[in-house]
């Protein structure tokens, strides 16, 4: 299956390539790459002259350092939860015999896409706070006896996000099981691997370049996470883009808003470099 | 094959023409210069239909000029500043902002001064409402609200002292963490016996001194009133520093909460124009159409908030009058927070405040 994959593709000269591109090349230029130039020189600008003040502020006052290390570590948390709730709902979407039950399962998956961050956020409000369901379940079971705060702390915030980050987990993971050569599952248990063995030695390996770009997704997007960390968390929860925002927003100070983006483009730059170490990116985006 | 990429391509550009056309700063949206409307920017909610009904309403019926309220989050100053950036005015008037704001946006270059040949009926309102930058529109005070249920006549908390006192007063507590928090610092300096006059420049260590003492007992570090009004309501907080608007909705709704007005002081929420409107005579003339008493009394019906103009009061039902902090009993309990000696400390140095509260409340 893979030899007729590769050999229906079609070889576009480079032209033909960059013409093609050249709309999504145009958009990114403009909305993305444009702003983040004119971001850059701006962070190094402190009272219309050139200045690595900004960034100095940045590493002298502990506050930001604090909450970058925080930030990364609850996209992590994220990442990591999201992987091991994601992937057996991929598999076995992937898996499953009955058409109607994987589709059903896929619709699931989907769903959240179609409601906003914001109503979701507000859901888990009703859900977790003091009076809301779980806390009346846990009462009325008789588990425990005074109501417990599971809102406005970092676990909040977590499961909000996970909700959300989910399908970024699962999708890529799917697709990548969904294709996979059954044959080669199929000729390890024929070799006399066990069904366990089967999956830690084929399938798992195999399915790589998904977990790989699901972990990406994930990771990224939760570090720049700014609604969840409003709604569900508390001064414990401040996340880098939460800072970010009281500086374009209320401070004004967009310079310094700047530096922090810059920063914060860094340091994910570095965190997926280190990822690309471990794990070996190129080594999944191989064909 | 090649012919037919190019085409591809060309439709492409197309597209991408189309895009950019639809974008803010773009060639072809130019049409936005001329306006036959105000725009008003809200935050939302209840304040925005108070603000619709009491003022926007009334005046296109009176003016013909009709008004649109836009709700922008908490992101007007950057939206401000974005409009500046590309000259592109959206919003003709910003709303119920504080003066270390509107101060920061005027500096800014992002506000009109008021023409005060046009809102010429500004005499009657409370003192500093008239400002540079803009009018006064209501009173929004800050106070001590607490659990009657939790806490009897007999053993009731009586100031801001006693919001800090954890043994005497126990139970879980709720203040905003919504940004400038220079309010809450100078309550817990009123709480160890500083007065409000010699609370600026304020003295971070023996502050965060006292606030280190309550932070554990805080469980509801709100950022939205909405937020203070659920924590009250469900009971989640028996102690709060609120706003005296909410306070009030959370009465009407049922919450069994008492307003402690010892020590209470109050902001001033302005009405600005936005610098280079299109529409700045028509902006003015609303910004004196929201002075009129009868037109306030209708604002604090529905909002809670007390306006600018004490005068407003004797439109309003009786049950009402005497909770109003311009009304005469109440007027000298009450002071403006904005009027203190060095209150201009706090302007300047919002960015400091705003650091180190956030390192202090961060870990």
């Amino acid at each position: 299956m893979n030899l007729t994959q590769r050999e229906s593709i079609h070889h576009y000269s480079l032209l033909q390539s960059i013409l093609l591109a050249c709309p999504l090349l145009i958009l990114l230029g403009i909305f993305y790459l444009y702003p983040l130039l004119s971001l850059f020189p701006e962070s190094l600008t402190h009272n219309g002259s050139f200045s690595l003040e900004h960034y100095r502020h940045f590493f002298r006052e502990p506050l930001y350092g604090f909450i970058l290390f925080r930030t990364v570590r609850i996209a992590a948390y994220v990442t990591v939860i999201c992987f091991i709730l994601g992937y057996p709902v991929a598999y076995v979407m992937a898996y499953m015999k009955n058409r109607k039950l994987s589709n059903l399962l896929m619709l699931c998956v989907l769903l959240p896409f179609f409601t906003s961050i914001l109503v979701r956020s507000y859901a888990w409000i009703v859900i977790l706070q003091t009076k809301g369901l779980l806390n009346s379940f846990l009462l009325s079971m008789g588990l425990i006896e005074q109501p417990l705060s599971f809102l406005y702390n970092e676990i909040a915030v977590i499961i909000g996000m996970v909700h959300i980050m989910l399908p970024f987990m699962i999708l890529p993971v799917y697709s990548v099981l969904k294709n996979l050569d059954r044959n080669l599952l199929r000729a390890a248990r024929n070799l006399g691997a066990s069904a366990l063995k089967a999956f830690f030695k084929v399938t798992f390996p195999l399915s790589l370049p998904g977990v790989g770009s699901g972990v990406m997704f994930t990771f990224i997007l939760s570090l720049g996470f700014f609604i969840t960390p409003a709604l569900l968390g508390g001064p414990k929860t401040l996340m880098i883009s939460t800072l970010i925002e009281q500086q374009i927003n209320r401070l004004l100070n967009w310079e310094f808003a700047g530096a922090i983006s810059v920063i914060l483009l860094l340091t994910t730059i570095v965190v997926i470099a280190v990822f690309d170490k471990i794990v070996g990116l190129d080594k999944i985006y191989k064909e | 094959m090649r012919k037919k990429t190019v085409t591809v391509f060309f439709i492409n550009l197309l597209i991408g023409f189309i895009v950019l056309s639809l974008t803010p700063n773009g060639t072809f949206s130019a049409a936005h210069a001329e306006r036959d409307h105000l725009v008003v920017q809200t935050w939302g909610g209840k304040l925005a239909e108070a603000q619709q009904k009491a003022f926007f309403e009334p005046f296109t019926k009176e003016t013909g000029i009709k008004v649109i309220g836009v709700e922008a989050g908490t992101s007007v100053g950057g939206k401000l500043a974005a409009m500046q950036r590309s000259k592109n005015i959206e919003w003709d008037i910003i709303t119920a902002d504080y003066e270390s704001y509107n101060t920061k946006y005027y500096n800014k270059g992002f506000l009109e001064e008021v023409d005060y040949n046009i809102v010429d009926n500004t005499g009657d309102l409370v003192p500093n409402s008239a400002k540079k930058w803009g009018v006064a529109q209501y009173l929004e005070g800050v106070c001590l609200v607490y659990n009657t249920k939790a806490f009897p006549e007999d053993k009731a908390p009586k100031s801001y002292k006693d919001f800090f006192d954890v043994t005497k007063f126990p139970g879980p507590r709720a203040m905003h963490n919504w940004g400038g928090p220079t309010d809450n610092l100078s309550i817990a300096l009123m709480a160890d016996g500083v007065t409000p006059d010699q609370c600026l420049p304020l003295d971070f260590d023996r502050a965060f001194k006292i606030m280190d003492k309550v932070k554990p007992h805080v469980r509801v570090w709100y950022t939205s009133g909405a937020q203070l009004v659920q924590a009250l309501l469900d009971e989640e907080a028996v102690l709060a520093i609120s706003t005296d608007g909410r306070a009030k909705s959370a009465i009407s709704m049922g919450a069994p909460i008492k307003i402690v007005w010892n020590q209470s002081f109050y902001y001033l929420a302005y009405n600005c124009v936005v610098k280079g409107s299109p529409m700045k005579d028509e902006a003015m003339k609303l910004l004196k159409f929201c002075n009129r008493p009868e037109q306030q009394a209708i604002f604090t019906q529905i909002i809670g908030y007390t306006g600018s103009n004490p005068k407003a009061i004797q439109y309003l039902p009786a049950e009402l009058q005497t909770v109003q902090s311009t009304h005469p009993d109440n007027i000298d309990k009450v002071f403006n927070i904005m009027a203190i000696k060095n209150a201009q400390w706090s302007v300047d140095n919002v960015d400091t405040v705003d650091e180190k509260w956030n390192t202090w409340i961060a870990r």
